[in-house]
């Protein structure tokens, strides 16, 4: 599951003695750790990548939940953990609705930490595994025809093959090889991959992709 | 001006250098007593110097003295100047009484011509001392003289008397006297000095006399008077007035001792009562102030907890990391103690964050110091670091160099910089849209003092409310108590300065106070 390379640790933190400790405690349990004063630096190191962040809520200039903002356009950065010093309710429901992973007390266990940093790393992993795949799919679709293109949209509709060769205006042999090609570039074994395919590139490339599941039970 | 002594108090807040000068009290140095807390009169008794001064009984008989005198001279000036002329009169009269008695006899004697009979008779004439010289003669010329061979110089009267022949019809000759009132003048001025002399005895007697009977019944009764009033504890309704004085019936004297002691007594517990009432309304304000203290770290109570957490995480992360690190057996001693330092440095910057909050909270008394209300300004920042409970936007310091010191209390100010702060804080919470920003500045006033502007571009308050937020318990605010401002007010006019609002043009709130500049010592 671990996407290569060890996890880092992002901490960003204006307070030069809770920074220290903190960079202390996560070494010392064997994480990498990458720290920084404030929001605005962490901004500019351009952080992608396997890891997480543990984020101060309150810091002058740009806050916590300015920087969550600011990375939630990003794509690729790694899940934050809130760790603040005192998380008002409003901050917190404010902090989880935009994506955090968790919300500390700066005063929590290293316990409670690690658990937390364990299921953020869990997540950054799934985060980017999934975005790999992602990425193979645009890969692979990128690599189809316009032709390829109709056929797949009607396919992933369960139409039958003649049905489709009718509405091209071909013959049902030559939506055949088309039906061929695209199972074979997207690298999907049935229909149903297929369709779970197409719903997932759906909002990468504006592919029309039918609602799920396929309402036609016909099948091939 | 007897005894002349007044309570006075050094003051700063209420020091008012042209009082003493007006007054003629002039304050020693030991009068300037600073009063403590502040505010309030110490009663200390201030020893005025007091000017030497004569005894109203001397002075009262000294011219009393001189006024008896001068008359009694006078007096005497026209008794002898009437009695003079009466003498000079008798005298005349006796001298003329005598020479026409002995006529006769002389007569007599020039008609015998025995001039030692005329010149026995003469002697006797001039025995009386008036008479310096007295000469018969007849047609041939002198027959006797008898006193001084010349005609004397001072001589005021010489008359003639004719001698005639016992039948009485023929003159046989003439008698020339010489006479002279030397000796009544002289016999006045005896008199006169003898006159002035008694008169001058009598009265210095009888002045002594009065010059004690005054001293021993009233003059030493009002000395001791005005030393007792003196010494009245303006605190002490027990401290009175008493004269030593023998049994007697109640005269003048003791309505005054009364009166003294009546006013003193009233003095004293009007004063008594109005410590009471001030040092309970202190109380209360005081009470009241902690209130208000509590509600404003209350409201900033987010922040605090903010600042306190940062050591302690701090801390805990310090400890879970040594506990990992010495699970390791091979682990150098030298991170651990790293470690170790770390924590006792951060243990001791949560201590002093309570230890600060504890003095802002806590039960105290008003202790006025010399105060830079930048320095102040930059305290109160670094304990309630207002800036990290914005979620957006900023508070700006721009501090005005060099500002004269104010005198105050210093966690009273901190306690209206915090309310004034939170309360912007507050109110650009309502429009979180917004891109808050909280300026603070302080300045110098007009007329020397200082002035701290607190705004924020919120929403404003609307103008017919503006007088009424520093009315108690007036608040805006769902869950606010009103008290805040309110607090904030009553103490900034307990520093003499004054406390103001006003909406700004580009909207939001500008709050600020001005305090004077504390005199130079």
């Amino acid at each position: 599951m671990s996407p290569g390379g060890q996890p880092v640790i992002h901490i960003v933190d204006d307070d030069d003695a809770f920074r220290k400790a903190t960079i202390r405690l996560v070494t010392a349990k064997g994480y990498q750790v990458a720290a920084y004063a404030s929001a605005e630096e962490f901004l500019a190191a351009q952080v992608t990548g396997y890891g997480c962040i543990l984020l101060d809520m309150r810091m002058p200039g740009l806050s916590g939940l300015q920087l969550q903002q600011q990375l939630a356009e990003r794509p690729g950065c790694p899940p934050i953990i809130f760790v603040t010093g005192h998380g008002s309710i409003p901050m917190t429901v404010m902090a989880m609705k935009a994506g955090a992973e968790d919300f500390l007390s700066k005063t929590a266990s290293a316990e409670t930490l690690f658990a937390a940093i364990t299921v953020a790393l869990q997540r950054s992993a799934i985060c980017l595994k999934e975005e790999a795949e992602l990425a193979e799919l645009r890969t692979n679709f990128a690599q189809l025809t316009p032709r390829e293109i109709e056929v797949f949209q009607q396919v992933i509709l369960g139409r039958l093959n003649k049905q489709i060769a009718f509405d091209l205006g071909t013959s049902e042999r030559t939506i055949k090889a088309h039906r061929y090609q695209v199972m074979s570039k997207m690298g999907a074994k049935s229909v149903q991959q297929l369709v779970l395919m197409a719903q997932r590139i759906k909002p990468l490339t504006g592919f029309t992709a039918p609602p799920s599941p396929a309402p036609d039970p016909i099948s091939l | 001006m007897l005894g002349g002594r007044e309570v006075a108090c050094y003051c700063p807040l209420v020091q008012d250098a042209a009082f003493f000068r007006r007054s003629r009290i002039r304050p020693s140095k030991t009068t300037m007593v600073p009063c403590q807390r502040g505010f309030q009169a110490t009663g200390s008794m201030a020893d005025m110097t007091t000017e030497k001064h004569s005894s109203i009984t001397t002075s009262t008989l000294y011219r009393v003295t001189v006024a008896c005198l001068l008359m009694f001279s006078l007096i005497s000036v026209l008794t002898v100047l009437q009695e003079r002329d009466s003498r000079f009169k008798s005298a005349r009269a006796e001298s003329h009484s005598n020479v026409t008695q002995n006529l006769g006899a002389i007569s007599q004697a020039l008609w015998n011509y025995d001039v030692d009979g005329i010149k026995a008779i003469l002697t006797g004439l001039t025995r009386s001392g008036i008479i310096l010289r007295a000469e018969v003669s007849d047609a041939g010329g002198a027959v006797a003289v008898i006193g001084s061979d010349d005609i004397p110089q001072n001589v005021d009267n010489v008359w003639l008397a004719d001698l005639a022949a016992p039948n009485g019809t023929q003159k046989i000759g003439s008698l020339r006297v010489y006479e002279s009132y030397d000796k009544v003048r002289h016999e006045l001025i005896q008199t006169t000095t003898t006159l002035v002399v008694s008169e001058l005895a009598k009265m210095l007697g009888l002045a002594a006399i009065l010059f004690l009977l005054i001293y021993r019944t009233i003059t030493r009764h009002l000395v001791t008077l005005s030393d007792q009033v003196g010494k009245l504890q303006p605190d002490d309704l027990n401290s009175n007035v008493a004269l030593a004085r023998h049994p007697h019936l109640p005269d003048e004297l003791d309505a005054l001792a009364d009166a003294i002691n009546l006013f003193h007594h009233q003095r004293a517990e009007e004063r008594l009562g109005r410590q009471k009432a001030e040092s309970e309304a202190r109380q209360r304000l005081d009470e009241l102030a902690r209130l208000g203290r509590v509600a404003a770290v209350q409201s900033l109570s987010g922040s605090i907890a903010h600042e306190l957490n940062q050591p302690l995480g701090a801390i805990l992360n310090n400890a879970e990391a040594a506990d990992i690190l010495l699970a390791n057996p091979s682990t150098d001693a030298g991170p651990i103690r790293e470690i170790l330092t770390d924590i006792r440095v951060e243990a001791r910057r949560a201590g002093d964050i309570i230890a600060s909050l504890r003095a802002l909270i806590a039960k105290r008394s008003v202790t006025m110091s010399l105060l830079d209300l930048n320095r102040l300004m930059i305290e109160t920042r670094d304990l309630v670091k207002w800036d990290t409970l914005m979620t957006s936007g900023s508070v700006q310091l721009d501090l005005q160099a060099e500002l004269p010191r104010v005198r105050g209390d210093r966690v009273q100010l901190q306690q209206v910089i915090c309310n004034l702060v939170a309360n912007a804080l507050e109110a650009l919470e309502v429009r979180p849209s917004t891109t808050g920003l909280v300026r603070i500045e302080t300045s110098r006033t007009k007329d020397g003092g200082v002035s701290v502007m607190i705004c924020d571009n919120g929403p404003g308050i609307p103008d017919d409310q503006l007088p009424e937020i520093f009315n108690p318990f007036h608040t805006t605010k769902p869950g606010g108590t009103g008290i805040g401002l309110w607090i904030s007010h009553m103490i900034v006019e307990q520093h003499g300065g004054k406390l103001e609002a006003k909406n700004h043009d580009d909207g939001g709130v500008c709050l600020s106070f001005s305090l004077p500049a504390a005199l130079a010592k």
